[in-house]
């Protein structure tokens, strides 16, 4: 009897170690979000889409595990491997390099967990196919760049005094934000384009790429832009999203210079601007809606429910399983609107 | 509940050692699992630090070359292929020249015509739209694509295998924009040497997997059964890392992505030192295990001796008692417990001995009741028979004989009383034997003829009375018929013993009839000679076993009946 009271003691005890580690995600069948941002040093991701997917996280009843990838795939790859192995239930991925999209659907795909992409589409074609269970969530990253050309065009019209040189020419700057960015990509052409489609003729003094799309960077430059030869002939600053707008608008001020400047996010700092007349205007990457739809998205997709039940989401119907969170121009004239409630 | 009994101190000690060993075990097998664990962690997280080291080392190469190419596009941004053709010549040979791993720098229009860059091969002239880093330029515009198929440069006189660049660009000629293809022609050697300075540890190595999974590049030879082995495992895991057993070495394989590219990179990182590690740890856990089982084995033997021994020495102490030697005095030292139930045992012991002493004297009374009861039944016997042949003698007038058998008789009784002694000396036994045939002599008118003989020394030893008449009797009885009979009566001393030996002529007794006299005497059926087993039983009684009487008989010649009575016997201690 001793002996067998013995053994027992021994087999408990050894489970009781073996089960303190195994107590891992799904905790009383909750679903476990694995969700990244792809830098929290980008302004956008950490000032608007990061607090709404941790309040409306909590509002869905669903928990979120956020990390920050620091604008390294090589670090998400890492992020993701441990989210698997945790066995979250969905997993929510702002990837850092959209060219790794088919490794981590691959990925996704070989674990049987659905996978949210948001923000950053990927790039090549078929990825989005090779997995049902894949969604993504984002923007017409296009559309981006067409508000903020219209917006520009209509400025430039309106303010002939803009034409600095007055050869009907806009010799504009660009911070193009990171290469191969469908965003940056798309926004950079797009926006161009709008002064061409229009018929003002446009040179292109210097376009910057940032990776980090960051402000630091965007101020560095811009006030190297300024000291350079063609420094007095800048008439416009375009910058593809607010941050590296937020770095210029440093530059100018420390150089007392006053430029037109556009930038692409609507943060709360850029209407700031606006409103002190640094900034010309912002299209609002609605961030809010962006975090929510993924949100929505992936707790009916942990469900195993179809993805948009009982939304107002719309999935794109040309192959891409988008769903695409429209944006809005955003001016001296309307900015107040978007002030936080 | 019966079980085979174990000894206590088996007991303390397979106890102790039982917990001593479950514990050990325990805390051993717990330790391993927890060092075996953060081990692991360890392992995983420097082969993933060592991976996102070689990644980073590999993006920031990729990152330079895709500046590389944003530079020469912004560069040529407003050169115009015809009318700046040697400027824009001059910026692609020395980006190309600049950079000793880029080998050569294009520029295409959308038909795949050569706008800026060296001479072609021209094998290729006409078919540059048709290799793959060109139609994927075209596919998809917005990115870089890394295309690396193992073909050498499409450069003239350059054979040297490159991955191909491409990015389709904007150009201006003749004042006319259109799309391009950019092609940056990189060595192969740039992603060979990067590999090669990683270190993996013995065996471990890298390898390159591009988009659809076909392998690039292994720093291992592609067609060994290692790069197969990681190559399958990297397929099937996609992403992430895993330990796994290759060419049996323990290695860490973590695949990761590379900026850009699409491809993917894998590592695989050699773990082995961890199982050495691992091996070190159980053999010193094994040896402390050792080490604790010996001294707790040691320790449990003390103890377990200390409580036993004890025991032990009460358990030998018990069993000479209950072999009936109370000689040996109980003394046990040891644990109070043990001491004090050596004391309890040892006074139940003396309780013991004074009952017993107090049965044996008990028993010695009762004895002596019955040998009176014994010697009592010899008198009336014989008197009878002598008052008998007296009335015989005095009915013949044979006065004579008659005061002669009164005076034995008278003689006789004296001895017989003896002043209520049960011992007497040897000399007045033989002189009541004597006033005994004397009595018989004139019973049997001289029928038979004796002689008695005693070995002086013995005369004044002291011997138990009564005992050589009834053998007389016996003697006369059988050995006095129609012939004239002869006793003989000896006392010597043999040995240790007193020897009575009394021997008649006669027919002898046959050997059947000398077992029914044994067994007569032993007190088995009951028998005319009362006075043969009257004697065995007080002999036995007060002698003990080594008294004894013999019978010996010679056919037609003689009987002889033995007794034998050790010389110390109880006399002495007898009242």
């Amino acid at each position: 009897m001793k002996r067998i009271g013995l053994l027992v003691l021994a087999v408990l005890l050894a489970f009781s170690v073996a089960s303190v580690s195994a107590n891992g995600a799904k905790e009383g069948g909750q679903i476990v979000i694995g969700a990244n941002i792809y830098s929290f040093a980008d302004n956008f991701m950490n000032g608007v889409m990061k607090p709404e997917f941790e309040r409306y996280a909590t509002t869905l009843g669903a928990k979120l595990e956020m990390v920050d990838s620091e604008g390294q795939q090589a670090k998400l790859n890492d992020q993701i491997d441990v989210f698997i192995t945790k066995k979250v239930s969905v997993l929510a991925i702002n990837l850092v390099d959209p060219a790794a999209a088919k490794a981590v659907i691959a990925k996704a795909k070989a674990a049987g967990i659905p996978l949210i992409l948001f923000n950053k589409e990927p790039t090549e074609a078929g990825a989005m196919a090779s997995y049902d269970k894949v969604w993504y969530v984002g923007t017409n990253s296009a559309e981006s760049g067409i508000i903020q050309g219209q917006m520009m065009v209509s400025d430039w019209k309106a303010n002939p005094k803009w034409d600095l040189n007055g050869d009907g020419v806009v010799q504009y700057v660009l911070l193009k934000g990171e290469p191969g960015h469908p965003d940056a990509e798309a926004r950079t052409k797009e926006s161009v384009k709008a002064f061409v489609d229009a018929g003002i003729k446009v040179q292109q003094l210097a376009l910057e790429a940032d990776p980090n799309w960051s402000t630091q960077h965007g101020n560095d430059k811009m006030a190297a832009w300024l000291t350079s030869s063609f420094g007095k002939s800048i008439e416009l600053v375009i910058c593809n999203n607010d941050g590296m707008a937020f770095g210029a608008i440093n530059a100018l001020k420390a150089a007392g210079v006053k430029l037109p400047l556009y930038g692409v996010d609507a943060l709360d700092q850029a209407l700031t601007h606006i409103a002190d007349g640094e900034m010309n205007g912002t299209v609002l990457n609605d961030g809010v809606n962006q975090a929510r739809a993924t949100l929505d998205l992936a707790v009916r997709a942990a469900m195993g429910k179809p993805v948009t039940e009982g939304t107002t989401w719309k999935l794109s119907t040309d192959g891409t399983k988008a769903v695409r969170v429209a944006y809005l121009p955003v001016t001296p004239k309307n900015y107040q609107d978007f002030r936080k409630k | 509940m019966s079980k085979p009994s174990i000894s206590i101190g088996l007991n303390i000690f397979i106890a102790t050692m039982g917990i001593v060993s479950v514990i050990l075990l325990l805390t051993s097998l717990v330790f391993l699992a927890v060092f075996s664990r953060t081990i692991d962690d360890v392992v995983v997280t420097q082969s993933r630090e060592i991976n996102k080291q070689i990644v980073m080392n590999f993006e920031g190469y990729i990152n330079s070359v895709i500046e590389t190419a944003n530079y020469i596009q912004f560069a040529s941004f407003d050169m115009d292929t015809e009318t700046d053709a040697e400027a824009l010549a001059e910026l692609y040979r020395t980006n190309s020249d600049m950079k000793k791993d880029v080998v050569a720098v294009f520029l295409f229009d959308a038909a795949g015509r050569t706008l800026v860059g060296p001479t072609l091969d021209f094998t290729l002239a006409d078919s540059v739209a048709a290799l793959p880093w060109f139609s994927l330029a075209r596919d998809l515009k917005e990115i870089f694509h890394f295309s690396s198929t193992g073909e050498s440069s499409i450069a003239g006189g350059r054979d040297e295998g490159v991955i191909s660049v491409s990015k389709s660009i904007e150009y201006t000629r003749n004042g006319i924009t259109s799309d391009g293809v950019l092609l940056i022609e990189l060595n192969n050697e740039s992603i060979t040497d990067l590999a090669r300075k990683t270190n993996l540890g013995e065996g471990g190595h890298l390898l390159i997997l591009d988009d659809r999974d076909a392998l690039l590049y292994s720093s291992e030879p592609p067609q060994g059964t290692m790069t197969a082995a990681s190559y399958a495992l990297a397929r099937s895991l996609y992403l992430g890392g895993t330990r796994a057993s290759i060419e049996r070495v323990d290695m860490y394989l973590y695949v990761n992505t590379l900026l850009h590219t699409r491809w993917r990179i894998v590592t695989v990182s050699n773990v082995d030192e961890i199982n050495g590690a691992m091996r070190r740890i159980s053999g010193i856990l094994v040896a402390i295990f050792a080490v604790a089982v010996a001294v707790s084995a040691a320790v449990a033997g003390i103890i377990s001796l200390q409580v036993s021994r004890p025991v032990t020495q009460l358990r030998k102490v018990m069993r000479r008692i209950e072999e009936g030697d109370f000689s040996m005095p109980v003394d046990v030292s040891g644990q109070k417990e043990i001491v004090l139930l050596s004391h309890s045992f040892s006074s139940m012991v003396q309780k013991i001995q004074e009952l017993m002493a107090r049965l044996v004297a008990e028993q010695r009374e009762k004895r002596k009741t019955e040998l009176r009861a014994l010697q009592n039944q010899i008198n009336p016997h014989f008197l009878y028979n002598t008052l008998d042949s007296i009335v015989w003698l005095a009915e013949n007038q044979r006065t004579g004989d008659v005061i002669t058998t009164v005076v034995a008789l008278a003689r006789l009784f004296r001895i017989s009383i003896s002043k209520g002694e049960n011992f007497i000396t040897v000399q007045d036994e033989v002189s009541h034997v004597r006033n005994y045939l004397t009595i018989q002599t004139i019973r049997y008118q001289d029928k038979f003829t004796y002689e008695l003989e005693l070995q002086p020394d013995m005369s004044e030893m002291k011997v138990m009375k009564l005992i050589l008449q009834p053998l007389v009797e016996n003697a006369i009885q059988h050995g006095v018929g129609d012939d004239d009979g002869h006793i003989t009566i000896t006392g010597t001393i043999e040995g240790d013993f007193m020897v009575f030996r009394v021997s008649n002529t006669g027919y002898g007794i046959p050997d059947s009839k000398i077992e029914e006299m044994y067994e007569t005497m032993r007190g088995g059926t009951e028998h005319p000679s009362v006075g043969m087993r009257n004697v065995y039983q007080r002999l036995k009684l007060y002698y003990g076993e080594q008294a004894d009487i013999t019978i010996s008989s010679v056919q037609d010649e003689s009987t002889t009946m033995t007794i034998f009575i050790p010389v110390d016997g109880r006399e002495g201690r007898q009242p």
